[in-house]
């Protein structure tokens, strides 16, 4: 049986906490008003357009959850995949392209440089505080999301064996480094390709 | 507007007529004809199939491919619902009731990109809502409380009242906030079937046949590593109407009986890009050959004898990905050679700059092999090039906004489009419209 449809977070949801953001956020209350969840939403040619919601709340049914109004406040910013690469995965060895679906929890509490469709010349215009890698667990996350509305979701009152070793494996998981995105001074730009 | 657009000549447009607008007088003059709505919502896709009678009630369905944002939608539904309709000697409206037990046959969301989902999550919340066995009456008698589920749902949780039947996605799962409550809102949904289709699969909407045209088992199988660009998950439609030709005929020697005899005329097509890049585009070709130019001329001339028209060729294209760069090229435009190409994008501007030169030369060259001929290159209205956000060569450059195509069953007559003149935050004023001039 479905779980009830909430219409938004109640006023006692947690913020969602992702294991990778143990030890970096020291209160729900800073996590909920000072984060936000940062997704690549789309790289189309050189361009990264960043899409960002208020911080989610994880409901009782073990969901992520926005507020109603999440999608008034959700604002972009376009950075060129270059920067990001130059600025923000290089630096920080993420050995990868910037790819959609990336994701970063990121503590902005100003809208400079987000909600403009100019590209961002310095990416510490729009990350200006701490900035983690989270996409490890938003994509778990997100495949949560479809596999729980896609098929059943068990009751694991019985399968506590599975669940222990599942706890095991999640407590073995690297925990999220700060992001150092580079100064523009220090970036050595020695890449041949624009893209 | 970009250099790429070039305002559209305001005689081209047929006047606005007093009263419903012309697009409502071609409906009731045609009450056959299916009429697929492409919306104005800026860089983003929203659009609606408004079905052909039901052969077995004669009611108007819809199918829904994206919602970009969550009004506007809703709003035009709202509107075609107050279209009166006389038939049968009584009056009654275009479309029943929004949220009527199964008025809304499928719901695809082609891929989970914003601008394709941004509204999903909302327009399910909506129509569940008004399903009856969704919530329980309060007792206060203040209608459904939205949050409880009744005991007849938790007793029939596939009760099939339900106002949306089906569900499409591509099963690529994203970790936007879109994406959570679109799935949170199907989670709570047990009665809307879902479906996770790849290239092949084919339904039948009574008179109308969908066939998924990508992505191919080949990307779908991929989909888990995140080596798949998202656009390339896209879910590509192609709308056959009449999906046969089948007419019954009363037997020459018993008068009570009838034969079924099978008509040799060509049904009309709608492909629907998503915002399929050449990946996917490149695996359709593979999964759908050429019947033209295959390689092995034999197999080819069985499946078109068999086939009868390219499995790509279509009537009515609406081009991938805002007509970007890198959704579409001069090879696959002319395999699908469309006599209308419709994009769904700003008139410049915006992050990208959509639509993108090189893609709309394809189009128009596509349409008009100039390169060679060096003939002069004639306008995209001649062409049967139309963009959402496009605007009119009047003083105040104003929107020709969303579109409506009329695709008749009679193969006498001619798909007709209609400009709504919406601007991209606006409603649809469907006593606006404008046909086409052809």
């Amino acid at each position: 049986m479905p779980p009830p449809r909430k219409s938004q977070p109640e006023e006692t949801s947690p913020p969602w906490w992702p294991a990778s953001l143990e030890g970096a956020v020291r209160s729900a209350q800073k996590l909920r008003e000072q984060w936000q969840y940062v997704v690549v939403e789309e790289v189309v040619g050189g361009i990264v357009e960043l899409m960002r919601w208020p911080w989610p709340s994880a409901d009782r049914y073990g969901r992520l959850i926005w507020e109603d109004d999440a999608n008034n406040r959700v604002m972009s910013a376009v950075a060129p995949q270059r920067l990001m690469r130059l600025q923000l995965y290089r630096p920080n060895n993420l050995e990868r392209r910037p790819r959609a679906g990336d994701t970063f929890g990121a503590r902005l509490t100003a809208d400079a440089g987000w909600g403009t469709d100019t590209p961002v010349a310095d990416l510490a215009a729009i990350f200006p505080a701490a900035v983690y890698d989270i996409s490890a667990d938003a994509r778990e996350a997100a495949k949560l999301a479809y596999q729980g509305a896609s098929a059943a979701v068990f009751n694991g009152d019985d399968a506590e064996g599975l669940l222990d070793a599942a706890r095991r494996q999640r407590l073995k998981r690297p925990k999220a480094k700060r992001l150092r995105v580079a100064p523009l001074d220090e970036v050595i730009d020695d890449e041949d390709d624009l893209a | 507007m970009n250099a790429v657009l070039q305002p559209v000549e305001n005689d081209t447009l047929a006047p606005a007529t007093r009263g419903v607008g012309s697009l409502v007088e071609a409906i009731l003059d045609d009450p056959e004809a299916l009429v697929y709505f492409l919306l104005n919502v800026g860089d983003g896709d929203t659009q609606l199939l408004l079905l052909p009678p039901d052969s077995n009630d004669g009611v108007r369905r819809l199918a829904i491919i994206d919602v970009a944002t969550s009004t506007k939608l809703p709003d035009l539904i709202e509107k075609l619902h107050e279209v009166e309709v006389s038939a049968g000697g009584g009056d009654r409206t275009l479309i029943q009731q929004p949220g009527s037990p199964g008025q809304i046959r499928m719901v695809v969301a082609t891929h989970p990109h914003f601008d394709h989902i941004g509204g999903m999550g909302e327009l399910l919340s909506k129509y569940n809502g008004l399903h009856n066995r969704r919530t329980a009456p309060t007792t206060d008698g203040n209608g459904p409380t939205g949050d409880v589920l009744s005991e007849a749902d938790k007793l029939t949780p596939y009760a099939s009242d339900a106002c949306i039947d089906q569900f499409w996605e591509p099963g690529y799962f994203f970790p936007s906030a879109s994406f959570h409550a679109m799935m949170a809102e199907l989670e709570v949904s047990p009665w809307i079937r879902r479906l996770q289709p790849t290239s092949g699969t084919t339904a039948y909407l009574d008179s109308v046949k969908v066939t998924v045209m990508g992505p191919g088992v080949g990307l779908r199988s991929r989909f888990d590593t995140y080596g798949v660009e998202v656009n390339d998950s896209s879910l590509t439609l192609m709308f056959e109407y009449p999906a046969s030709r089948i007419y019954t005929e009363t037997d020459t020697d018993e008068a009570d009986r009838l034969n079924r005899r099978a008509v040799k005329k060509r049904s009309r097509r709608l492909l629907l890009g998503g915002d399929a890049q050449f990946t996917s585009w490149a695996q359709a070709t593979i999964d759908f050959p050429d019947l033209r130019n295959e390689q092995n001329p034999v197999l080819a001339r069985e499946l078109q004898a068999a086939r009868g028209r390219d499995y790509l060729a279509s009537d009515v294209f609406k081009m991938s990905h805002h007509a970007s760069k890198h959704g579409i090229n001069l090879e696959l435009l002319e395999r699908v050679d469309a006599k209308y190409l419709l994009v769904s994008s700003t008139g410049g501007g915006g992050r990208y700059n959509f639509p993108h030169a090189l893609a709309m030369d394809a189009a128009r060259e596509s349409r008009q092999a100039t390169t060679t001929s060096d003939a002069a290159r004639l306008t995209d209205h001649e062409l049967g090039i139309h963009v959402t956000g496009a605007v009119l060569d009047d003083d105040q450059g104003s929107p020709t906004g969303s579109m409506a195509v009329m695709v008749p069953r009679r193969p006498s007559r001619a798909i007709r489009i209609f400009r709504l003149m919406d601007g991209a935050k606006e409603m649809i004023d469907l006593e606006k419209s404008r046909e086409v001039k052809t």
